[in-house]
């Protein structure tokens, strides 16, 4: 199960814990547009609604990610994953993770969850065709003991996209 | 009717007044623990001197403290949490630092 | 058979005739010896014929009708003078109040009443009784005479003698008990009430006498029979005397008990003399009790009880030649308080019975100071500390009576009626409140009365607005701000922190969950049963330690409002400071630090870390600037030399808000401001300051041609007055535009200056427009007195002030703004959501500047102001969103 393969989890820092909720507060009074924080007492894992934007290949779709966030947190990047059904897009393999360069190397402590999801957003309204990466089987396959695609060594396939 | 030339005086033998200080920042918080700039970062007690800002070249700033955790936690090149350009600390935080060390007391 | 039947009725019928005649000579003459020798044969004959017991019968019968109708009318008519008619006729439930009163009476109406009536009546009915005794013996004499014909053996007689005796005793006092008026028990009480006077008078007189001479020898005495004995209680001042049992006074007392006695009113005359000891006892508690609670009386109640009643005691049983024994019934099972080695001075062995006696004594008298204190508890602690010795005594009556309950009630019922009201103000609520948690916590250590008593006066101060405030102030405040100086509790509260603080360094405890254990573990070692009363709803708690502070915060219901207030209350004073002088702020603080913990103090510490560092960047930065040449200084009014400004630099983010108004002070303030922040800002780049205008305190002197005036104003104040250096008359509008603040405030503020005579208001040509003129003449007759002195009119407290910081209710409601949006995303997602679901989330969720830190109350109260703004409905205590 996806949800189950969550970096064994070490209890958020002090820091970790005033930034994230500096970033509720911020998130309640001000959501990205198409996104819905589903309300959980649970500050280390967050999940958010995804709604498709129109005029895009996912328009009137809904999809959940999953955000989990290290200790260090904002030092690290969180790891966010689709939850089943995953989206069907180049950059998403259907076991949830995400080819996103801004989850991985590119992460900067200046981001916030709003701003990952706006990126995800973006990613999956500039699609062209709703097809799942060449190389997802070969990588779900890889993926089957549970690993984190944060341990996964990312190549990034395309900027544009 | 000429208002008349007051023969009263006013000395003033002390005035006391109030101010507040603020960093002088582009940003209210700091990009990387949210918190405000004249505040003071989560690891600190007091804000101020204890907990001072600092400028990168591409003159983002950030509490000292936060910059410097990221900074230690990259093992390439750090860059800038704001503008991911390459981080260097502004050159006059030197200047700064050196008439820190004039007031007394403090880390 | 029928002849012999014949002889003897005539015989029998001669014989009584004879034996009826002899008894009434014998009954009505006055010893006749000759009389007993008749009776004899008369006696015998009768016996012969079986007819013993009928003589006997009609003897006593004889003896009894004479006695009634001669001996006891007379005697009670001698009391017939004591008998007033109502006491006769009134209903039984006022009997007793009437009965009272009427012994009142008689001591006052009849002063010179002696106890010869009683003497004398006695004497004589008793002289009667022996007489009739004597003639019972007669009548066993002619029956032992005949007897001993028969008969040699005298345990016949014996048990005759005894027999008759007895018929006869039980005559007597039938007869008399019988007939007994209802004032007569009254007559014997006051009797002895009046006797134990006298004697009480004469030991008090004694000791007076006796101390000085013989202090030595008493002292020596003392010390020999508590060593002896083992003595535990503290033996009095009158110990030393011992009543005499050959004391004249005794004995005439004893006498009469006597021969009451042998009247049969043993238990009437006990009651009688224990009733009168119990009133005197009464008094005696009254009267050194009385409204007096700053020294102890217990202890000099139980040393009249030794001194007095229990020596009369003794010295009457020692008289009357017995010890009384009570219950002998129960003489199998010494009582287990016999044993206890109470000390009678002068009585060597005392009686079981004086040892009842003493214990009942000292259980009426904890019972009567008892009642008297509680009675007055509230006084008392009005009066604490300086009561404490009524307290104390109040403790031991208690511990002995165990009528806690009563304190409870009864002072319940006085703190509803003369404190929890609305005219008396939340701080002598408070003091008083204090004061009884301090007292209370004496009597009963574990809480338990107090719990229960404390439970009101806390229900009714939440009731109350200013509480919080009021608390603060009586923490932070010597004075405690009670300016009917009624007391210094505030002070007390501060040394409650104080002890606090010495309590938690004693325990040398780093952690807090440490100190928690050892504090169980310490309290765990002290356990003790809750008393009986305690309502088992309320004692789950069972180990509270009495914490005066923590008492406090329960009466506000959480420690984090009470911090805000203070924080509030700690700006308002440090942004007033005129120098940099905190330490009594930083005490407070560290003392509270210490109970609150330090995160939670954390911003009021750094408000006066800002006052430590404002200090000495002050310093600094008047050192770094070079000081105007004299010249300078005079060339005019426009520089003024910075020496003269000091400044408090504030962390804002960490203080309440402040209230911020534009001012444009004079030009060469402002001068003088930026000269200021220019250095500030080398010194401390890249920080800048941003000047509060409004904020702070500035002592000037008002110059005039024949006077001088200091004064300490806010710096509106001091710039309003500096116009009129240059001009002496403003309309307030003119002079409002000048300032740069609104008309309505400069009006409020000018008004200083009106109040000290320095301008004077008049109406302009338009009616809302007020001119000020200045005052220059002093010779001004209305402003006599005002400026007799140079140097008056110091700002002193805070009403001549505009508050510098925002309330906490407007922050409060300020605060919650923040979580609107939060508690709009969850009902969002929920559709609908209890208070303490809404409650919970924020608390899960608002960790992180500013914490959410509310109660549930508040939350409660911000919610429903969202309902009345139509943001929120709620239906069935759910909370929704308004559609």
């Amino acid at each position: 199960m996806t949800s189950s393969s969550a970096p064994s989890r070490k209890a958020l820092s002090k820091i970790a814990c005033n930034r994230l909720q500096k970033e509720l507060v911020e998130w309640q009074v001000n959501p990205p547009a198409g996104f819905k924080h589903k309300v959980s007492d649970n500050l280390q894992r967050w999940v958010i609604e995804v709604n498709g934007a129109q005029g895009t290949l996912y328009a009137n779709e809904t999809y959940q990610l999953q955000v989990d966030f290290p200790e260090h947190y904002p030092m690290e990047a969180p790891q966010v994953i689709f939850l089943n059904p995953a989206p069907l897009h180049p950059h998403i393999y259907s076991n949830g993770h995400i080819c996103l360069d801004i989850l991985y190397d590119s992460w900067s402590p200046a981001m916030t969850v709003s701003s990952v999801c706006i990126s995800i957003l973006s990613m999956l309204s500039s699609s062209t065709a709703k097809q799942r990466p060449a190389d997802n089987d070969r990588y779900v396959k890889n993926c089957r003991n549970g690993r984190s695609p944060k341990e996964t060594r990312w190549w990034f396939h395309d900027d544009k996209v | 009717m000429f208002p008349s030339r007051s023969k009263m005086k006013v000395k003033i033998l002390n005035w006391h007044a109030v101010a507040s200080w603020t960093w002088d920042a582009q940003d209210e918080t700091c990009g990387i623990c949210r918190m405000a700039f004249d505040g003071c970062c989560p690891d600190c007690k007091y804000p101020g001197d204890d907990c001072p800002l600092i400028w990168g070249a591409c003159n983002h700033s950030f509490h000292l403290h936060c910059i410097l955790k990221w900074v230690n936690s990259q093992t390439s090149q750090p860059h800038c949490p704001m503008c991911r350009r390459e981080w260097q600390f502004k050159a006059w935080e030197q200047r700064r630092r050196g008439f820190q060390l004039e007031t007394p007391g403090q880390c | 058979m029928d002849s012999l039947a014949e002889e003897s009725f005539g015989e029998i019928l001669e014989n009584w005739g004879g034996f009826v005649a002899c008894t009434e000579t014998l009954l009505k003459g006055k010893g006749d010896p000759s009389v007993g020798s008749q009776l004899v044969p008369l006696v015998a004959t009768l016996c012969v014929h079986g007819l013993g017991s009928l003589a006997q019968d009609h003897f006593l019968q004889s003896l009894a009708e004479t006695f009634k109708t001669n001996v006891v009318s007379k005697f009670w008519q001698q009391f017939h003078a004591y008998r007033d008619g109502p006491r006769l006729n009134v209903h039984e439930d006022w009997r007793e109040e009437v009965l009272n009163k009427s012994v009142e009476e008689m001591w006052t109406d009849h002063e010179d009443w002696h106890e010869e009536v009683l003497n004398k009546s006695l004497d004589e009915i008793c002289t009667e009784r022996s007489y009739m005794e004597k003639c019972v013996l007669v009548l066993v004499h002619a029956l032992q005479s005949y007897d001993e014909g028969i008969t040699k053996g005298n345990i016949e007689f014996q048990h005759l003698h005894s027999h008759l005796i007895s018929r006869f005793q039980l005559m007597v006092s039938s007869v008399l008990l019988t007939t007994l008026p209802l004032h007569f028990p009254e007559v014997l009480r006051l009797y002895f009430r009046k006797k134990l006077e006298e004697l009480s008078t004469i030991i008090a007189g004694e000791y007076e006498d006796g101390c000085e001479s013989q202090i030595d020898d008493h002292y020596f005495n003392q010390q020999t029979k508590r060593s002896h004995l083992g003595d535990m209680d503290t033996i009095g001042t009158y110990s030393a005397i011992a009543i005499s049992n050959d004391n004249s006074l005794v004995k005439s007392i004893g006498k009469v008990v006597r021969e009451l006695r042998s009247l049969g009113f043993t238990s009437l005359t006990e009651d009688a003399y224990a009733s009168a000891i119990f009133l005197l006892l009464k008094n005696k508690v009254h009267s050194l009790a009385g409204d007096e609670y700053r020294s102890p009386v217990l202890q000099s109640i139980k040393d009249w009880i030794q001194a007095v009643p229990l020596q009369f005691l003794n010295a009457l049983l020692v008289y009357l030649g017995e010890s009384i024994d009570y219950d002998s019934s129960a003489s199998g099972l010494k009582s287990p308080l016999a044993s206890c080695p109470f000390s009678y001075p002068g009585i060597d062995t005392p009686s079981e019975g004086l040892v009842r006696w003493q214990l009942r004594l000292e259980y009426f008298a904890y019972e009567t100071l008892q009642d008297l204190r509680i009675g007055k508890l509230f006084e008392i602690i009005v009066d604490y500390p300086d009561s404490s010795p009524a307290i104390e005594d109040l403790k031991k009556c208690l511990e002995h009576t165990g009528q806690h309950s009563k304190l409870v009630e009864s002072f319940v019922s006085s703190l509803r009626y003369r404190l929890l009201t609305a005219g008396a103000s939340t701080n002598d609520i408070l003091h008083q409140y204090v004061s009884t948690i301090k007292a209370l916590r004496t009597i009963d250590p574990a809480g338990v009365f107090l719990e229960a008593v404390g439970e009101h006066i806390r229900d009714y101060l939440r009731g109350r607005k200013d509480t919080i405030k009021c608390i603060v102030t009586m923490l932070t405040d010597g004075t405690g701000g009670n300016s009917s100086g009624a007391g210094n509790s505030g002070e007390s509260l501060l040394e409650e922190l104080t002890r606090d603080a010495e309590n938690q360094e004693n325990a040398d405890c780093d952690e807090d969950i440490n100190s928690d254990e050892k504090q169980a573990w310490l309290s765990a070692e002290r356990w003790e049963p809750d008393p009986v009363e305690v309502d088992p709803s309320k004692c789950g708690r069972s180990r509270r330690k009495i914490d005066i502070l923590a008492m406090m915060v329960s009466i506000i219901g959480s420690k984090d409002q009470l911090v805000n207030e203070y924080r509030v209350m700690l700006a308002e004073k440090l942004l007033n400071k005129s120098d940099y002088d905190i330490d009594s702020e930083i005490r407070t603080l560290e003392l509270l630090k210490i109970h609150f913990g330090e995160s939670s103090m954390q911003r009021c510490e750094i408000m006066t870390n800002d006052l430590i560092h404002s200090k000495r960047t002050n310093a600094s930065i008047k050192a770094s600037i070079p000081q105007p040449s004299l010249e300078g200084a005079d060339q005019g009014k426009t520089n003024l030399p910075l020496n003269i400004l000091d400044v408090t630099i504030i962390s804002s983010n960490f203080w309440p808000p402040i209230q911020e108004e534009t001012v444009n002070v004079p030009s060469s303030v402002d001068q003088l401001l930026s000269d200021y922040s220019k250095r500030f800002h080398e010194i401390k780049t890249p920080r800048k300051l941003l000047w509060k205008k409004n904020l702070g305190t500035v002592k000037l002197e008002l110059q005039f041609e024949d006077r001088t005036i200091q004064f300490t104003v806010t710096p509106v104040h001091a710039t309003i007055i500096m116009q009129f250096q240059e001009q002496t008359s403003w309309t307030s509008t003119n002079l409002a535009a000048a300032i740069g603040i609104p008309v309505d405030l400069l009006n409020r503020r000018i008004n200083f200056w009106v109040c000290k005579g320095i301008l004077a208001e008049s109406v302009g040509k338009d009616s809302n427009d007020h001119v000020f003129t200045l005052v220059e003449d002093m010779m001004d007759p209305n402003r006599n007195g005002l400026t007799s002195s140079g140097y008056e009119g110091l700002i002193t407290a805070d009403e001549e002030r505009e508050r510098s910081v925002a309330s906490v209710e407007e922050q409060l409601r300020k605060e919650m703004t923040i979580y609107e949006k939060f508690i709009e995303g969850m009902l969002t997602n929920f559709g609908s959501l209890s208070l303490d679901r809404i409650h919970n989330s924020l608390k899960m969720f608002c960790l992180a500047e500013p914490p959410y830190d509310k109660s549930l109350q508040q939350l409660q109260s911000f919610l429903s102001s969202l309902v009345s703004e139509e943001k929120l409905e709620m239906r069935d205590g759910m909370y929704f969103l308004k559609k």
